[in-house]
């Protein structure tokens, strides 16, 4: 998978999650730019990225996901 | 705001009000969250303790060094949760954490809000030096809200506890000290 890649699967997974447009999300937006990503949205992100991955995740990892690059490159590591 | 050591605290916020517990006083709805296993299962408490247990637990809460604040939601006018805070003056420092009992009230912002209210009343009013948390690596919710206030992971205690399937579980420490949170207040006024 591509950096490019990556980054639009990342942002169709988040838009699932929060029920928004992808269109209204960008490559660069974290937990400080997107008002509907909030705690409880941000457990169904992680609980979905691990069935999605068929993984539980090292806390290493789910420590990072609190922007949409590092969900790209979670879903990067993983389709390796 | 006007407070007195070793008396009751309230902090309040646009949508929640946050009152010391009266030991004697507990509404059924702590008692009720003390029994919940799923709620439970992040803290370290056991879960089915009696009136009595949670009166005596509570009782050790002085103001002074421990809090335990019943949060109310000003909409319903009843409590949904708790923040406790314990102070460690010698090292200026506070350790606290939030439980949200009522389930309505996840991801309604209902920590973010009074947890902020708790950082200006600690870092201004006792004039502590830092606040930190520790959270179990799996409460995916109360690692995003830390991350989402400024604090910074200060480490990972591996395998730490037992989580309730009898896995072990990592444990996350958070921390922010007063010049941060200082200049994260700066940032949010410039």
């Amino acid at each position: 998978m591509d950096n490019k890649t990556s980054v639009l699967n990342a942002i169709q997974l988040l838009s699932n999650i929060l029920e928004c447009d992808p269109q209204s999300l960008s490559a660069e937006d974290t937990i400080e730019t997107v008002a509907q990503w909030d705690s409880l949205n941000h457990m169904r992100l992680v609980l979905h990225l691990e069935e999605h991955l068929n993984t539980r995740l090292e806390t290493e990892d789910a420590m990072t996901l609190f922007t949409i690059p590092a969900i790209a490159a979670l879903l990067k590591k993983h389709s390796a | 705001m006007y407070w007195k050591w070793g008396t009751p605290l309230t902090l309040e916020t646009p949508n929640y009000v946050a009152k010391s517990v009266d030991a004697e006083n507990l509404p059924e709805q702590l008692i009720e969250w003390f029994s919940d296993e799923e709620l439970l299962e992040f803290l370290e408490e056991k879960v089915g303790q009696s009136r009595t247990e949670l009166q005596k637990k509570f009782a050790r809460f002085n103001n002074k060094s421990l809090f335990a604040l019943l949060i109310y939601a000003r909409d319903i006018k009843q409590p949904i949760g708790i923040l406790r805070i314990h102070i460690e003056l010698k090292n200026s420092r506070a350790e606290t954490s939030t439980i949200i009992g009522n389930r309505d009230y996840w991801g309604k912002n209902a920590v973010i809000e009074v947890r902020e209210r708790m950082m200006r009343f600690l870092f201004t009013g006792v004039k502590i030096n830092k606040i930190s948390g520790s959270v179990r690596a799996r409460n995916f919710p109360a690692l995003f809200n830390y991350t989402k206030q400024g604090f910074r992971k200060e480490g990972i205690l591996k395998q730490q506890v037992t989580a309730n399937d009898g896995s072990f579980e990592d444990v996350v420490v958070f921390g922010l000290l007063k010049s941060e949170w200082e200049a994260l207040q700066e940032r949010s006024d410039g």
